[in-house]
């Protein structure tokens, strides 16, 4: 029993010291290192969750934006310089990513920071980057916002996923429209847009529902829709619920090709999940797809796929971190000077060729002019692309 | 009326899933007073288990059942073994212990496997078409096999001198000891059989929603709202509680949004239980 | 009968140099840092919100965040709504603040409500429970699902709360014209936490408190001495409540943030973890308990990637086998030891008699 006691002892004071330490050692990097780091390279904060349930879809993102950085070192980095980049993971905890965000700006004082994927983690980051005039790169597609000041956004909003998306439905699959989605500020934004979309191209509304985010019991909203007949149902479920509404979808009996649903946040790696039976015959509307015949998308595929080999998949998400840091680089190589006003406005009208072809960031708006395409799901379960855009489709908010 | 029967139909599987991942809950807490906060993540073992035995070595899903209850209640007892044997009788730490192996065992998954969602094929692809309500086999499959568990359950527990032992300890765990009851391997016995019963919920569950390291999280809240409404030792509360909850849920859920009919359910559970203590389905006093 | 021992109990010294550490630890470190030990002052009035609670009357709240959470909204919507009609309600066709959220425009009205609407949450809770003759560990599994339906609710009513996204943007403390700076703030914190622990400490020290732990440990005699132990069960609720409301309200000005992740399951289990890890009953251990997990949390994060949570674990897992009584706690009852030991000679105490987590120090010497 003494033993156990001496042990505290030793577990408090052991604990007690390193925390100390810890504390002293963080504390003294930077002063160390920020010297010398201003000749030596460029550091730049990566902040993407590899614990807890956003890793689904952060961890591609986070091994994407690796990959680029690595890239652009190997072929000489920004201006000379070496891009430093500091990974932190904020554990799929809003409140945690607004530690880490203070973190890598006070602390590790990067220029800027590629992150956050959640709607819930942007947000709560960004009240932070604001204040300190610092630069967040966010990559994922989302509902749009008023833009703040000090955030790129690499990735579409719903009006680019449904501009060319929702007449292309009108057009070759039918006109009556049945409404889904995850009943928060992405679901609905989105459908909300769709459906003025939809009348605008002469469709016609026959249902709309929501379900709660992360819900994985479809039965009620399948026999809805089954009532509404519906020729097309348009899909915003996203999340934790995309995998159970395909399977169910099938499991009741509803086809493809009876009554396709046509999703905005359906990607290879839920389709992975739902099983090529199941999925097969539905359409996705995004702006990069992994089966994008380009040489930067081959390029970056292969190099995802032999550099990672932790059962993860190229997405529309880890192509927007990875041209998310390219198009930071880019920017960095603009900018004279690297606060935070500066860096924004280096980044206005750049373009860069990315795997999706190229893009262009809105001169305006802090979005970015992006590609769209559709694909349908084969039944081998890779996506086939059956629509493209002839040029960029504008980010509207 | 016609969403109204079909919602009472899906009402009748989605109680059958909720019975099937409940039970194991309700065993391990009512018999032993442990809060498995690792419940889900034996679901979820149970269904990556599903996943290699069905996808990987494209075996039938019937051995994967198997499989997935054998694979969980071996690690019941490994972790009944090491460490909630020390902490019986403690409700805070055996919670906290098995929280804390929930955190570990679901980052294990997800380092070992990845993050995204693992595909397990639908085992029965039919489905029956009366009078436009469309009713599954596999929705058939869960509801047979929901009554199965309960009949073998209830079996174990009155027919065998194990559910006979295992009634002594739960009523009087020195007296038993004292007659000679091992009261130990009793206990292993118990909480693997708890943890088994998570594993077949997981490879139940795995055909029609995600496979995922994070999935557990989505089934521990309502086997507690079961729990609470069904009465502690019950089992056939359990069986029950899980028609009642989700066959109220699911109907009203037909009309409103789900989580609103899932909060005035429980407001109405909190209510019941002051003028109720033991659980709406308990006859038996102690 | 032994003689009373009279010393300074290790509680009261550790908390003594927490609170010094505390006042200077600013001086010692960045900004940046200082502003993570202010969160973690608010984690640990939290942490003493359950302490009263589950140390002290035995009553173990698991969901002891949803009274945080409360607290935090109300100050959030508060702030949120003052300048009309703030996005996330717009975006669901709300164009006018409704009424109730109204009255929070108020300052000291909102800082009011949010310890009230907690502490009458709590109320009506405990009176269901405590009222009728369920078993004790019925309160754990209530009190658990009411915190993840909570968080569910709290997301659905995206309208009113911002749903999964939370409130954000929530401004700083302002006295005067300005707001104040990262340190002023910190201070601030500190003095608050230091007048909620000395509230604490009178409570648990008053006859209040002996009667709440005589609820925990025998709660029929208490009844035969013609006490309503319902009664004291339902004040010290109310009143843990109310304090994990105050940390709540204390944590808008800093994270600067809410969201149903401060208000569910996972938090509320977070807290527990602290109390665990220190130890419950004696107040320090709670305190230590906040400390220590909020910062390895932090630190581990920072230093090893993927496998820190791992390790986290396997330190909580650790702690609950080797140290159940927490690491203030063994501590505490070590000297305690140690003290009748000398006292008595050869016989020895070894670990405790029964007694829980750093009681047996407090229990004033008479074996």
């Amino acid at each position: 029993m003494r033993n156990t006691k001496w042990f505290t002892g030793l577990l408090v004071l052991v604990m007690a010291v390193s925390l100390l330490a810890g504390c002293g050692k963080a504390e003294k990097a930077p002063d160390a290192a920020s010297a010398p780091a201003a000749a030596e390279g460029i550091k730049i904060g990566v902040l993407y969750s590899t614990t807890g349930p956003f890793s689904i879809s952060e961890k591609p993102m986070l091994n994407a934006a690796k990959l680029a950085i690595d890239e652009i070192n190997a072929a000489g980095g920004v201006k000379g310089k070496k891009l430093i980049p500091v990974f932190e993971d904020y554990a799929s905890d809003p409140a945690k990513a607004t530690e880490k965000i203070k973190k890598l700006i006070l602390q590790d004082k990067v220029v800027a920071t590629v992150g956050t994927n959640s709607s819930a983690s942007r947000l709560a980051v960004i009240p932070d980057v604001e204040r300190n005039k610092s630069v967040l790169v966010y990559n994922t597609y989302y509902e749009g916002e008023k833009p703040s000041p000090n955030v790129i956004y690499t990735n579409s909003v719903p009006s680019q996923q449904s501009a060319d998306f929702i007449p292309w439905i009108v057009k070759n699959l039918g006109k009556k429209v049945f409404f889904v989605g995850s009943d928060y500020v992405f679901g609905v934004t989105s459908v909300k847009k769709a459906k003025a979309m939809l009348e605008k191209a002469g469709g016609q509304i026959v249902g709309e529902e929501f379900v709660p985010l992360g819900h994985t019991e479809f039965s009620s909203l399948i026999n809805k829709i089954k009532q509404a007949k519906p020729d097309v149902i348009f899909s915003a479920v996203a999340g934790d619920s995309v995998v159970p509404f395909y399977k169910q979808y099938q499991q009741y009996g509803l086809s493809a090709k009876d009554m396709p649903i046509c999703s905005i946040a359906t990607h290879e790696a839920t389709v992975k999940g739902i099983g090529a039976a199941a999925a097969a015959g539905h359409y996705s509307s995004f702006s990069y797809f992994q089966v994008v015949d380009t040489p930067e998308s081959k390029k970056f595929v292969a190099a995802y796929n032999s550099k990672f080999a932790d059962n993860t998949t190229v997405t529309n998400l880890a192509e927007g971190a990875y041209h998310g840091v390219y198009l930071l680089a880019k920017a960095l190589e603009k900018a004279e000077k690297y606060d935070g006003p500066t860096l924004i406005s280096a980044f206005k009208g750049l373009e860069v060729d990315s795997p999706q072809g190229k893009i262009k960031v809105d001169p305006t708006n802090n979005h970015t002019w992006l590609q769209s395409r559709i694909g349908k799901i084969k039944p081998d379960g890779m996506f086939e692309i059956v629509y493209s855009s002839n040029a960029l489709v504008k980010p509207e908010l | 009326m016609e969403l109204l029967i079909s919602q009472s139909i899906n009402g009748l599987s989605v109680s059958a899933m909720l019975f099937i991942t409940a039970l194991g809950l309700v065993i391990i807490f009512g018999l032993m007073d442990v809060v498995n906060m690792a419940h889900g993540e034996f679901i979820m073992i149970g269904a990556y288990v599903t996943y290699f035995v069905t996808t990987v070595f494209h075996a039938p899903f019937v051995v994967s059942m198997l499989m997935a209850f054998l694979a969980t209640a071996l690690l019941g007892a490994l972790i009944e073994l090491t460490l909630i044997r020390r902490l019986y009788g403690k409700v805070a730490e055996t919670l906290l212990a098995t929280f804390a192996l929930s955190i570990i065992l679901q980052q294990l998954v997800r380092m070992a496997f990845g993050p995204e969602d693992k595909f397990v094929g639908m085992p029965l692809e039919g489905r029956f078409n009366v009078g436009g309500i469309v009713i599954p086999h596999y929705n058939l499959f869960l509801i047979f096999v929901a009554v199965a568990i309960l009949a073998v359950t209830l079996a174990l527990f009155y027919k065998t001198p194990y559910g006979m032992q295992l009634r002594a300890v739960t009523k009087n765990r020195s007296m038993a000891q004292c007659l000679g009851v091992n009261t130990a391997r009793i206990d292993t016995l118990t909480f693997a059989c708890g943890s088994g019963l998570a594993g077949l919920a997981g490879a139940l569950i795995a055909p029609v929603k995600s496979v995922m390291p994070s999935m557990g999280s989505y089934y521990i809240v309502d086997g507690f709202l079961t729990v609470v409404l069904g009465g502690f030792a019950s089992i056939a509360g359990t069986a029950a509680s899980s028609v009642v909850i989700s066959e109220s849920v699911t109907v009203m859920a037909g009309y409103m949004s789900e989580i609103t009919a899932k909060v005035l359910v429980f407001l109405v559970i909190i209510v019941l239980i002051r003028f109720k203590p033991e659980g709406l389905f308990t006859t038996e006093k102690r | 009968m032994l003689k009373e021992v009279k010393t300074v109990g290790w509680d009261k010294t550790i908390d003594i140099l927490l609170l010094l550490f505390l006042v200077s630890f600013p001086l010692m470190t960045s900004l940046f840092r200082v502003e993570m030990m202010s969160k973690c002052i608010i984690y640990i009035v939290f942490a003493l919100s359950l302490d009263i609670l589950w140390g002290k009357a035995g009553l173990m709240n698991l969901g002891q965040a949803m009274f945080f959470g409360l607290g935090g909204y109300v100050l959030a919507l508060s702030y949120a709504t003052r300048d009309g009609v703030p996005a996330f309600m717009s975006g669901f066709g709300v164009t006018e603040v409704p009424w109730f959220m109204q009255i929070l425009h108020n300052t000291p009205v909102a800082v009011l409500l949010g310890m009230l609407i907690p502490g009458l949450v709590a109320g009506l809770l405990g009176y269901f429970i405590f009222t009728s003759k369920v078993k004790g560990v019925f309160f754990n599994i209530i009190t658990l699902s009411l915190a993840s339906l909570i968080e569910l609710f709290f997301t659905n009513q995206q309208k009113y709360t911002g749903g999964a996204n939370g409130i954000s943007g929530l401004p700083p403390l302002t006295i005067g014209e300005e707001p104040l700076s990262v340190l002023e703030h910190y201070y601030v914190m500190l003095a608050v936490g230091l007048l909620v622990y000395l509230f604490c400490r009178w409570l648990t020290n008053s006859r209040f408190g002996m009667i709440l732990r005589s609820v925990r440990e025998n709660e029929s005699r208490l009844q035969f001495l013609g006490f309503n132990p319902a009664a004291f069960k339902l004040s010290i609720f109310v009143i843990s409540g109310m304090i994990a409301g105050l940390a709540g309200m204390m944590y808008i000005p800093i994270g600067s943030f809410v969201s149903p992740t401060n208000i569910g399951v996972g938090f509320s289990t977070a807290v527990l973890v602290w109390l665990a890890v220190g130890g419950r009953g004696n107040l320090t251990g709670a305190m230590i308990g906040a400390f220590l997990v909020t910062w390895l949390e932090s630190l581990l994060s920072e230093h090893f990637e993927n496998v820190w949570l791992l390790i986290l674990g396997a330190a909580m897992l650790a702690v609950v086998m080797f140290f159940p009584k927490g690491l203030v706690g063994t501590l505490l009852d070590w000297q305690y030891c140690r003290r009748v030991d000398r006292q008595l000679g050869d016989v020895s105490c070894d670990d405790g008699l029964g007694l829980m987590d750093g009681e047996l120090a407090t229990a004033k010497g008479k074996v």
